[in-house]
């Protein structure tokens, strides 16, 4: 399930990520991202439900990452990073991919 | 085309693998716990097949391969060593070695046999039944088994999918999974260059390329399989990275490798290599000088560490054993022509030509000892061997036998090395068959029911002793001259002491064998062994207590090439003694001859010791001198005489051998070159005493007749 919630204030936009995600929620997703970028100043992700993710998601996370760190913002996590988005990140061989911008430990494909 | 490989380094190199084999699997025996003793054997195995492979013995490593991974098990500790694995793994070891001697044009290999042994392993395997091992993986397209190679690889995989690869239903996640499961090692590193900004990514669409860096036994194809459903949606690059002429170098430079992948360009590299020295002086950090001082140090550093390096290297050489004859023949020309030299100095009187002659003297004594020194040989292999033929041979019959050795690093040339092999198996398969007793009779005579062989090599003077000792039942002197008398080999009143009838097992055709066993009891191998060794130039002595044991004793010449001898003279003719042999010189003087009435005898402080007269036996015309030489040596153990006219002295000599035209000639083992050309025959002491004991015994049966 993908769910987008934008503060009230309008400061933090929170994408939560829960259940099995995959290349049928890609356009969700996407849509998602994006609309959480321009509308909040702030992204939060929470993906401690997440219980799959195929290459597809991680895609569109990696490339809204990327987005947020060229502008200077962050893309804070909420919650405990699970388990099944580890494995997504090392099977898809994304360990690493944002270099010293990952601050949370989102792209280390293992848990801290 | 065909290309002509050379494959003797390999046999040679699997021969001496499968002895350390051997030798370790019985050790193994001893210690099945010991992780470095199945390590070893491991090793063997995977060595034997690895190049087995290489050289095209295709046959070999398919075989060693099942051996070896039964024992990858036990390494694992998957399964425990026991007796059978011991068993199997010995059997496959010889079963190897046919395989080996067949592609060297003997027998071929029984591939029966071959399979009963895969069977046996595979049975040991947990689960047996099945093939063991490979048969995990979890992958569906399980690659064909002919596909895996022996040592894990590591390969360079380059997957890049269509964008549109989401739209057929492919998960490229899963290939990428299924390829870490073919491998030991997978790290997959994904590229996203291509991964456009989120607002411009189509989100079905796949950006990502990867490259995986496999390590892995399976093969190119087995990885190609992987992909063999979607080859029509992606690009797919394999390179096999730890190839020879990759791992012969140095590991390449990071920049390289950029340059290579075309992720650089070079003018890049080269801007970001320029030398550190070079981008300090810019920098101003350093001057130039300081940079070259630094620089000088490094290199002497390199050089030192280089020539260490080489060294290292260099520790040992592996040459063919005909190249070392050919050295020894050299050498033994050598000498020859520096014996000349020495005499055409000293006739000349010339004090400077004596001068470089004791030079060359010097310096050929230097070179022989080299060259003979590179031909000795631990005898430690063979002993190895007989620690099987102990293991078999007990259990063939039923009997418990501890084999130990002592001086397995005495050196001996590889010559006599080669030759002692038969010989010493007859001696202790007679040891065994005869000697040592089975269990219940040695408890019932008080005795450890495990009975003791124990072979061992000393150096003693010129020569090496080599003993095989059993606790068993001892020789008896009487029963064996009753049944030599019986057998007619000996006259019916014939008195012998105990050591002129433990000889008496070394005659033709003699056997106290009640039954003729696998083993031994025809009568032939005791006489092989009197007559290797009398080849050898050996000679044999026997011990034995009754009840207690026997020892046999082998005195062999450190080598074959080159012998001290002793110079005599007979009229014109020049003759050689071994000197090993020789213990006196005496007179022999008319009046001894006459106060022994002309029989071949002289008393030597008190002992009696026949003579043979060289001169009547080679029918050498002339008058004997007044007074004669005897040279007393010891023959088969016993004191024997030999009359010529006189004693030259001590002589180098350089064994030649006869040639054909003269191979019956068998009272002479070889010929010898003087320094002043002459030829001098070598005589064999021991072939001579035998043809005229043999000659007298005809004539004192044909007198009785």
């Amino acid at each position: 399930m993908i769910d987008l919630s934008i503060s009230d204030s309008g400061d933090v936009g929170k994408l939560v990520l829960s259940g099995s995600i995959g290349i049928q929620h890609a356009a969700q997703l996407k849509e998602s991202l994006l609309e959480g970028i321009s509308a909040a100043k702030q992204l939060v992700l929470n993906v401690s439900d997440l219980e799959r993710a195929d290459l597809a998601v991680i895609q569109l996370i990696f490339a809204a990452h990327r987005s947020l760190a060229d502008k200077g913002k962050t893309l804070s996590i909420d919650g405990k990073i699970s388990e099944a988005w580890h494995t997504a990140v090392k099977d898809s061989g994304y360990v690493g991919c944002l270099n010293t911008n990952d601050n949370n430990g989102l792209w280390t494909g293992e848990g801290k | 085309m065909s290309v002509e490989i050379d494959t003797s380094a390999f046999t040679e190199e699997a021969y001496e693998l499968l002895s350390e084999l051997e030798a370790s699997l019985l050790e193994l025996e001893e210690s099945p716990d010991d992780q470095d003793l199945i390590g070893r054997v491991f090793r063997a195995m995977h060595t034997i097949k690895g190049s087995g492979a290489m050289f095209g013995f295709d046959e070999v490593a398919e075989f060693t391969h099942e051996v070896e991974t039964i024992f990858d098990m036990a390494r694992n500790k998957t399964i425990s060593v026991s007796k059978t694995l011991i068993d199997l793994t010995l059997a496959a070891r010889d079963q190897i070695r046919s395989m080996l001697d067949a592609a060297a044009g003997g027998e071929p290999a029984d591939k029966n046999n071959a399979q009963k042994i895969i069977q046996g392993l595979r049975a040991l395997a947990p689960g047996a039944g099945g093939a063991p091992k490979d048969s995990g993986g979890g992958s569906a397209k399980k690659p064909p088994a002919q596909a895996s190679v022996d040592e894990p690889h590591v390969y360079r995989v380059r997957i890049k999918p269509n964008q549109d690869i989401f739209a057929n239903g492919t998960n490229p996640l899963l290939l990428l999974g299924e390829l870490r499961d073919i491998g030991e090692d997978c790290q997959i590193i994904a590229q996203y260059e291509g991964l456009p900004p989120l607002e411009k990514l189509d989100p079905e669409q796949c950006y990502t390329s990867w490259e995986v860096f496999l390590t892995t036994k399976q093969s190119e194809n087995a990885i190609r399989d992987v992909f063999i459903f979607v080859d029509d949606q992606c690009e797919l690059n394999i390179r096999l990275l730890d190839r020879e002429e990759v791992l012969g170098n140095d590991v390449q430079k990071l920049g390289n490798i950029l340059v290579q992948r075309g992720d650089i360009k070079e003018e890049v590299l080269e801007q970001a290599l320029k030398p550190i020295g070079d981008r300090l002086v810019e920098s101003g950090v350093v001057s130039s000088s300081q940079v070259k001082a630094a620089l000088a140090e490094q290199n002497a550093i390199k050089a030192k560490r280089d020539k260490k390096v080489q060294a290292e290297s260099a520790t040992s050489v592996r040459v063919p054993s005909e190249k070392l004859d050919g050295l020894v023949d050299l050498v033994g020309e050598l000498v020859t022509v520096q014996a000349r030299l020495n005499q055409t100095a000293s006739t000349r009187q010339d004090h400077d030509l004596q001068l470089i002659a004791e030079e060359v003297e010097r310096l050929t004594g230097e070179l022989r000892d080299n060259t003979m020194s590179i031909r000795m040989l631990a005898i430690g292999t063979t002993f190895n061997k007989f620690k099987r033929l102990v293991r078999d041979l007990s259990t063939e019959l039923g009997k418990q036998i501890e084999m130990t050795t002592e001086g397995a690093d005495t050196e001996l040339d590889k010559t006599v090395i080669d030759q002692l092999n038969d010989p010493l198996v007859h001696i202790i398969r007679n040891s065994i068959d005869h000697g040592i007793e089975t269990p219940d009779v040695r408890i019932a005579h008080g005795k450890n029911p495990q009975g003791l062989v124990h072979l061992s090599a000393i150096h003693s003077g010129a020569s090496v002793l080599i003993r095989v000792e059993d606790d068993g039942k001892g020789l008896d002197p009487n029963a064996l001259t009753r049944k030599a008398i019986e057998k007619g080999h000996l006259p019916p009143d014939a008195q012998l002491t105990d050591k002129e009838a433990f000889m008496l097992i070394f005659g033709a055709g003699f056997s106290m064998a009640e039954k003729i066993t696998n083993v031994s009891g025809r009568g032939v191998g005791m006489d092989v062994v009197r007559r290797s060794i009398d080849a050898l130039r050996g000679s044999i002595e026997v011990a034995s207590e009754l009840g207690k044991g026997t020892t046999i004793t082998l005195k062999l010449p450190l080598t074959l090439a080159i012998i001290e001898g002793l110079l005599v003279k007979v009229a014109d003719e020049l003759f050689v003694l071994p000197l090993a042999a020789v213990e006196e010189c005496v007179e022999l003087s008319r009046t001894d001859i006459a106060n022994a009435h002309n029989r071949h005898v002289i008393n030597v402080r008190d002992e009696i010791v026949p003579y043979i007269r060289i001169r009547d036996r080679f029918d050498i015309p002339g008058e004997a001198p007044e007074i004669e030489q005897i040279v007393i040596s010891d023959v088969d153990s016993k004191r024997t005489g030999f009359v010529v006219d006189s004693v030259i002295g001590q002589h180098q000599t350089v064994i030649k051998s006869l040639g054909k035209n003269f191979e019956h000639s068998e009272e002479f083992s070889g010929a010898t070159i003087l320094g002043d050309g002459t030829v001098a025959l070598i005589l064999d002491l021991s072939k001579m005493v035998r043809y005229v004991e043999a000659e007298e015994e005809d004539l004192s049966e044909s007198v009785a007749a």
